[in-house]
């Protein structure tokens, strides 16, 4: 069914069962978030994409990323109410990621430029700000390696009881995804450390550059079954024997 | 010689893409990367073939060729018209 409503006085069409964030983008309107990813299912965890939605008598502030849309609403993306409850949020998001640059340049166009709260910032992910999205991420590739642990103040991201766990393959999509980049990842010639666990590549049997790391490849090859081989060259070396066997065909 | 994508009807970087981050064109006829679905995990890179799959380190998100939304840059560009659209 299509639900018809306004956002910031457009008339704007949408299936039943969409989230706002997704139309008002869809239709040009610009609404700031850190959390968002459209490959997973919102939460509305880092509540900066706040709006105003009328409905009747009714004006609510609201997270548009979780927001189902409905027929007849008003949005309004930018008023006084919500620009002092985002700047308030992100005035909170700063004491997470005091040096994110992500976050510091949406709070500055907030006019937030330091806050007032404590400090909540802690190793290993100095300026995770508890959005899940590396969660969420993980949880769709159907890995399942990470999850919170405490809670409150105490509430970490990581793996369960923050020892080494086989469900991690050492994608490093959860880093890919990472409003603030907090993740680490280091890669050698020939491993790759994340989330305290070292994982070997597998290296290209033409060149032994790495390509991706053998739990990664064996997820990848069960899962679409694909045959043993699939992943046993560069992407350069692919190039290359593709590039002469095509002029052996061409000449 | 050069080659570059050749937008594969059963294309391998699609196939193994968990996220549905790629998807063809009708228009233009090529695979598209949706970097608002991309998840940054890499198996497109690897799963390609010929090799034109690519994996930008700075932005962690796929990239490839998307025949320039129908017009590709390459085939004005090579001064000796070896490269021509179909
Ligand atoms: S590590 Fe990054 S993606 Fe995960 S919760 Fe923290 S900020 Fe969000
Ligand atoms: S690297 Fe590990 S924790 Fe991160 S997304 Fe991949 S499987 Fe999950």
């Amino acid at each position: 069914m299509t639900v018809q409503f306004t956002i910031d006085g457009l008339e704007v069409k949408a299936k039943e069962g969409e989230h706002l964030l997704d139309v008002a983008r869809r239709h040009g309107i610009d609404i700031p978030s850190l959390c968002h990813h459209e490959a997973v299912e919102p939460i509305g965890a880092c509540r900066v994409c706040l709006v105003e939605v009328r409905s009747g008598q009714k004006t609510t502030i609201t997270t548009s990323c979780n927001f189902l849309v409905e027929d007849g609403i008003e949005v309004h993306t930018d008023t006084a109410e919500v620009r002092k409850h985002r700047a308030m949020n992100l005035e909170l998001l700063l004491a997470r990621a005091p040096k994110s640059d992500v976050v510091r340049k949406l709070a500055s166009a907030s006019g937030v430029t330091r806050t007032r709260f404590e400090p909540l910032a802690y190793e290993p992910l100095p300026n995770c700000i508890l959005c899940e999205l590396c969660v969420r991420t993980c949880d769709m590739l159907g890995h399942h390696a990470l999850t919170t642990v405490g809670r409150g103040d105490k509430k970490r991201i990581g793996l369960p009881f923050n020892k080494p766990s086989d469900n991690c393959v050492g994608c490093a999509s959860c880093l890919s995804v990472c409003p603030t980049q907090c993740i680490s990842v280091k890669d050698t010639p020939t491993q790759r450390a994340i989330w305290g666990q070292k994982h070997d590549f597998i290296l290209c049997k033409v060149c032994g550059a790495p390509v991706i790391t053998k739990k990664h490849r064996d997820f990848a090859i069960s899962e679409k079954g694909l045959p043993e081989d699939y992943y046993d060259t560069c992407e350069k070396c692919k190039q290359s024997a593709a590039s002469k066997r095509f002029a052996s065909v061409v000449w | 010689m050069q080659i570059t994508c050749l937008q594969c009807v059963e294309a391998a970087c699609a196939k193994v893409c968990p996220a549905g981050a790629l998807v063809r064109n009708e228009e233009t006829g090529a695979i598209e990367v949706l970097a608002n679905r991309c998840v940054g995990c890499g198996l497109c890179e690897a799963a390609c073939p010929f090799g034109h799959m690519h994996f930008d380190t700075q932005l962690r998100l796929a990239v490839k060729c998307d025949l320039c939304g129908g017009t590709p840059t390459c085939a004005a560009f090579c001064p000796h018209d070896a490269l021509e659209i179909r």
